[in-house]
């Protein structure tokens, strides 16, 4: 689902990533674990291409992520970007939500204004979302109301929205005790298993294993090779 | 110990010495008050006489050879007055529209510079026997001119002229729309460009300008004025003087050579000997040079003329920020997401910014009038706009940039398109943030606005200063305006705040 092959990008001289390859097949958890700074959230903002990558090869759900230098094909570039992120959930480490949005109109911005879903239709499915990852109640609330608990949640509920193939997460435990970070290990393996392709950067290992995760090591701009 | 004996001793005489020096700088004080004016004048050994070196020529002006001396037939006559009062004169320099106010608290001893003795002024302060008899002179376009030729014919006609003066008076009472100016040569270039329908001017102004405008003709003389030189009433000793000063200036014939100096002799000039005192100007009479006439309250159709104004102050201020707040989106944008016009944004805001407003007016009225024929108001709201878009970039600028760069990678992440990202996520929070920058400016803006009357826009504050100048008092109609202002403007930073609250959401 998503395949990643020789990756690079560096910003100006220093090189952060080094030829990093990967796959997450749908229905799998990978976990990509390793030291600060070594380029984790780096990948994840290649593939939805938050970022551009200097050279090598993105592909989700059979579309390209365009890499390199950006060239003549500048709009076709942008289209492709444009189908591809729509395809790709990304919960940021901060979360970002929409400041000015309650946590609903958070969850059916970009069904309704991306997607053009009738408004009816996407409060139904937001209110679904937000049931499912267990802050329904909270959906008249806007981010700053919320904890960062439940503002982890509704990130997720916001990228699920769109139906994406796959799910990009950025240390999404860092604001979790254990007892909330076992829900969300929970939630997660309930989406993946629908499913869903999941790549998270985490560096908790109590996380990965309770996602059951396949985990990757990072060092240095390239994946530490399995011990075997 | 010795020396701390010394230093006590000093601070004891000190002590004792300070009221003595009290008494003294009071007393000298009050003697300098007692002083008559002629007194004080030969004391000082100079005659200060106030004057506007903007005027021009050839009232009073820069030597073009020797720019620090000062040349015009009134700094002769000036010279000669000191002359015979026995002392040296010395020019003050001040704004010719609040010549009569700076005499009143005591700037200079006299006021001359072609002060044309109307009601209004000689209430307020005492003249002198004239020195100059001058025509109101009347041009028009020359297709005009068998139209427009007497005062009856300017009924409802706008006709350009200068606030407050003899000439402005007429024309109230002849029913015309006078346009006020405070230069002497943009009469002439509304009147050619059709702004107005003609322009009635004192006749040396008249010369001097219209000459310059060969489409214009001069059409007659409606009436006849003077020139007298204006002194505080209290300073009786010293109105005498200057009339007999005056009295033998005229006698021994120099005021007509000083006036044919400046090719301004004629045979109107003849009968200045005879005309003694402030005689009848053509539309009104004068009262009595000695007893001036005290402050006049506000009526209610001043009172209307007021609201009337700040009407128009509003109008121009929403209006030119109605255009500033597009235009300065535009512009943010550009600056911040448009690299290929960036440099252009960029030049923009910084050349507006770094210039003055009353200059932009200026050259967007007067100076792109032969190519860009603006009509006043246009050219009062274009130009504030175009000004005030200026800073609202910038205020834009700040709120977009004061918005985490994660509630654009949120948007784009969603699928969203980098214009609307900015559409739905960015710019509504940005919004937030400028608001009071923008309230500030729009306050700032309706008292900007009083720069246009210098393109001839009767708005607030002009309103106030030409009813001071009818009522012979600055503090009712300055409150009154104040108040205005105020009402104005307070109302709209509540507003201001009400609505951040609503978008603020907190």
């Amino acid at each position: 689902m998503i395949e990643v092959a020789g990756l690079r990008k560096s910003f100006g001289t220093h090189v952060v990533l080094d030829g990093v390859s990967l796959e997450v097949g749908a229905g799998e958890i990978v976990a990509l674990t390793g030291p600060s700074g070594c380029g984790k959230t780096t990948l994840l903002r290649c593939v939805n291409g938050l970022e551009r990558a200097d050279a090598g090869t993105i592909r989700v759900d059979g579309h390209e992520v365009p890499t390199g230098a950006a060239g003549a094909a500048h709009g076709a570039n942008d289209r492709a970007l444009l189908a591809i992120r729509r395809r790709v959930g990304f919960v940021f480490q901060t979360w970002n939500l929409f400041a000015h949005r309650t946590v609903l109109d958070n969850v059916i911005e970009a069904p309704v204004h991306v997607a053009s879903v009738p408004v009816a239709e996407a409060t139904l499915r937001a209110q679904a979302l937000l049931e499912r990852v267990g802050i329904a109640a909270r959906a008249g609330a806007r981010p700053h109301q919320l904890s960062g608990g439940e503002q982890q949640r509704a990130a997720i509920a916001r990228a699920l929205a769109m139906n994406p193939t796959a799910l990009l997460l950025d240390e999404p435990t860092s604001a979790l005790d254990p007892g909330r970070r076992r829900e969300l290990a929970a939630l997660l393996r309930g989406l993946v298993d629908d499913g869903l392709a999941l790549l998270c950067v985490s560096h908790d290992p109590d996380f990965a294993r309770e996602l059951r995760a396949r985990v990757l090591v990072m060092v240095a701009g390239k994946i530490a090779p399995a011990p075997s | 110990m010795r020396r701390r004996g010394a230093g006590a001793t000093v601070r004891l005489a000190l002590c004792a010495t300070a009221p003595l020096i009290v008494i003294l700088i009071l007393g000298r004080g009050r003697d300098a008050s007692a002083e008559s004016a002629l007194e004080r004048i030969h004391h000082a050994g100079e005659l200060r006489w106030g004057g506007d070196r903007q005027g021009g020529e050839p009232y009073v002006y820069e030597d073009p050879a020797h720019p620090d001396e000062l040349r015009g037939f009134e700094v002769d006559l000036a010279a000669a007055l000191a002359r015979e009062l026995g002392v040296k004169p010395r020019f003050v320099q001040n704004d010719w529209s609040t010549l009569v106010p700076s005499l009143e608290r005591g700037t200079f001893d006299i006021a001359l510079n072609g002060l044309e003795v109307t009601p209004a002024r000689a209430g307020r302060i005492a003249f002198s026997r004239p020195y100059y008899l001058f025509a109101e002179r009347l041009v028009t376009r020359a297709l005009d001119q068998p139209r427009l030729h007497d005062l009856a014919s300017l009924r409802g006609q706008r006709v350009g002229t200068l606030a407050s003066s003899l000439a402005w008076d007429m024309l109230l009472a002849a029913g015309a729309a006078p346009v006020p100016y405070e230069g002497v040569d943009e009469p002439f270039i509304d009147l050619e460009h059709g702004r107005t329908a003609a322009v009635l001017l004192d006749d040396i102004i008249v010369d001097r300008y219209e000459p310059r405008h060969p489409a214009l003709r001069v059409a007659g003389d409606l009436g006849e004025g003077q020139y007298a030189i204006g002194v505080r009433p209290a300073d009786r000793d010293l109105l005498v003087a200057i009339d007999g000063a005056l009295d033998r200036i005229i006698a021994r014939g120099e005021l007509r050579r000083i006036l044919a100096g400046y090719g301004l002799d004629g045979p109107r000039q003849g009968r200045i000997a005879h005309a003694t005192g402030p005689s009848e100007p053509a539309a009104a009479s004068v009262p009595a040079p000695f007893a001036p006439v005290g402050p006049r309250p506000l009526d209610h159709h001043q009172l209307l003329l007021f609201l009337q104004a700040a009407v128009a102050t509003l109008l121009i201020s929403t209006a030119a920020m109605a255009l500033a707040i597009p235009l300065g989106v535009v512009l943010a944008l550009a600056r911040l997401y448009l690299p290929r016009v960036r440099g252009l944004a960029v030049a923009y805001i910084e050349v507006v910014r770094g210039t003055p407003v009353l200059l932009q007016l200026y050259l967007l009225y007067f100076g792109l009038a032969g190519v860009l024929s603006l009509d006043a108001w246009t050219a009062a709201i274009v130009g504030l706009g175009l000004n005030y878009a200026a800073y609202e970039a910038e205020i834009y600028r700040a709120g977009i940039q004061a918005i985490p760069v994660g509630q654009m990678e949120a948007a784009l992440a969603l699928g969203m398109t980098r214009r609307l990202a900015l559409r739905r996520i960015v710019m509504p929070q940005a919004l937030r943030v400028a608001l009071p920058g923008m309230t500030n400016d729009f306050i700032a803006l309706l008292k900007d606005s009083s720069l246009v009357s210098v393109i001839t826009v009767v708005e607030l504050t002009k309103r106030m200063t030409i009813t001071a100048v009818d009522l012979r008092g600055w503090l009712a109609p300055g409150l009154l305006c104040a108040a205005m202002y105020f009402a104005m403007s307070y109302p709209l930073a509540r507003l201001a705040r009400r609505l951040e609250r609503r978008l603020g959401g907190a």
